[in-house]
């Protein structure tokens, strides 16, 4: 038995090598190349990225104009793009060829083939159908297919579904529960999202919403209630040092971008930095609930 | 690996890759497929899932070996 060399195959690996190149060498400060860089985040994160691309080329829904075998043939032909279609399932080929595509081409058919005013205005005036309206809506079927492939997020952390983190262990394990309902609901919705990599500074500032309240157990009167918090936190301890970080911590939270969003506010753009800030808020706001409930 | 080496590594294995698909045989098979595994060691988990779902050639059926019986006509 021989091997039967599939060169769309290599085609295919050939663009996507070239495209993760393009990706390191890219220019972040071009604009052309910021553009190429979004689609092809849009283009990685989506596995069906291609095939969702060819039903529109192929016209098979309400936006985009239908393309029967010899205009999608023209219609890679008008680009300058020499594939002929083989009398295979129309969306199944038009994928197979964009696979091919690298980034640069891909964003070639983007510009001037799926967009092409021409072909829109034919198929509005076939079908008795307003052009402009009709442009708009593909343009928004388009977008919401790039908004939806860059949405895909990251899945979910293992250490999370393996238990592997000590911290987990510790502080994640037990649903929080106070006499302070909303309290509760403020931690546990912190320790739901952080485990989901794009909901993480959301995460961060409800812990720092929680830290906030929990400030006021004791009483509205947010200063004597936390001396109250700190005193039982301390107990058999240090009190300094827990009123301490209690002074930091709220500190952090007014002077970056976590309970405070003006434009003179730090930002925490690292993810090692929010995880940092996290626990650390999470194991002085455990030790208090600790504390609370040991009464 | 930093992404100036990734750079330089990938762009090698282009050229191999182009190189195996002209003459791509049982005989250079092994070699091919430690290609394919160095490279997608190079890659990212996105990168790999798409590299890895590629197919680069079929087994070629010889008629000559396939017996009667199996034919179903």
């Amino acid at each position: 038995m021989g091997i039967e060399i599939n060169k769309n195959g290599f085609d295919q690996a050939h663009s996507l090598l070239s495209d993760i190149v393009f990706k390191l060498k890219a220019d972040k400060k071009s604009e052309a190349d910021l553009q190429k860089l979004k689609l092809l985040q849009a283009r990685h994160n989506n596995p069906d990225f291609e095939l969702e691309i060819a039903e529109l080329i192929c016209g098979d829904n309400n936006s985009f104009p239908y393309r029967s075998s010899f205009f999608l043939t023209k219609f890679f032909k008008d680009l300058g793009l020499p594939y002929e279609h083989d009398g295979t399932t129309r969306r199944f080929w038009v994928r197979d060829v964009l696979l091919m595509l690298n980034i640069h081409d891909l964003s070639l058919v983007f510009r001037k083939g799926l967009f092409n005013k021409r072909d829109f205005r034919k198929h509005a005036k076939d079908h008795q159908l307003n052009h402009e309206e009709e442009y708009k809506k593909a343009i928004k079927e388009f977008k919401e297919i790039l908004n939806d492939s860059l949405e895909i997020d990251n899945g979910m952390d293992l250490s999370y579904l393996l238990d592997l983190n000590i911290n987990v262990e510790l502080l994640f394990d037990r649903k929080t529960k106070t006499n302070d309902e909303q309290l509760d609901l403020l931690i546990n919705e912190a320790k739901d999202r952080f485990f989901i990599p794009k909901d993480k500074q959301i995460a961060l500032e409800k812990l720092w919403d929680a830290f906030e309240r929990i400030k006021t157990y004791f009483s509205s009167n947010k200063k004597k209630s936390s001396t109250e918090l700190v005193t039982k936190a301390s107990n058999g301890f240090d009190f300094k040092l827990i009123e301490d970080e209690f002074k930091l911590l709220t500190k952090i939270g007014n002077e970056y971008k976590i309970r405070h969003h003006e434009t003179d506010k730090k930002e925490v753009t690292k993810s090692k930095h929010i995880d940092y800030l996290f626990f650390r808020m999470l194991s002085l706001i455990d030790l208090c609930i600790k504390s609370i409930n040991e009464e | 690996m930093t992404d100036k080496k990734k750079i330089d590594f990938l762009e090698g294995a282009m050229v191999k890759l182009y190189q195996f698909s002209t003459f791509l045989n049982k005989k250079n098979l092994e070699a091919f497929e430690d290609l394919k595994i160095g490279i997608s060691n190079a890659l990212n988990e996105e990168e790999r899932i798409r590299f890895n779902q590629i197919d680069f050639h079929n087994e070629e059926v010889d008629f000559k070996e396939i017996m009667d019986d199996d034919l179903p006509f």
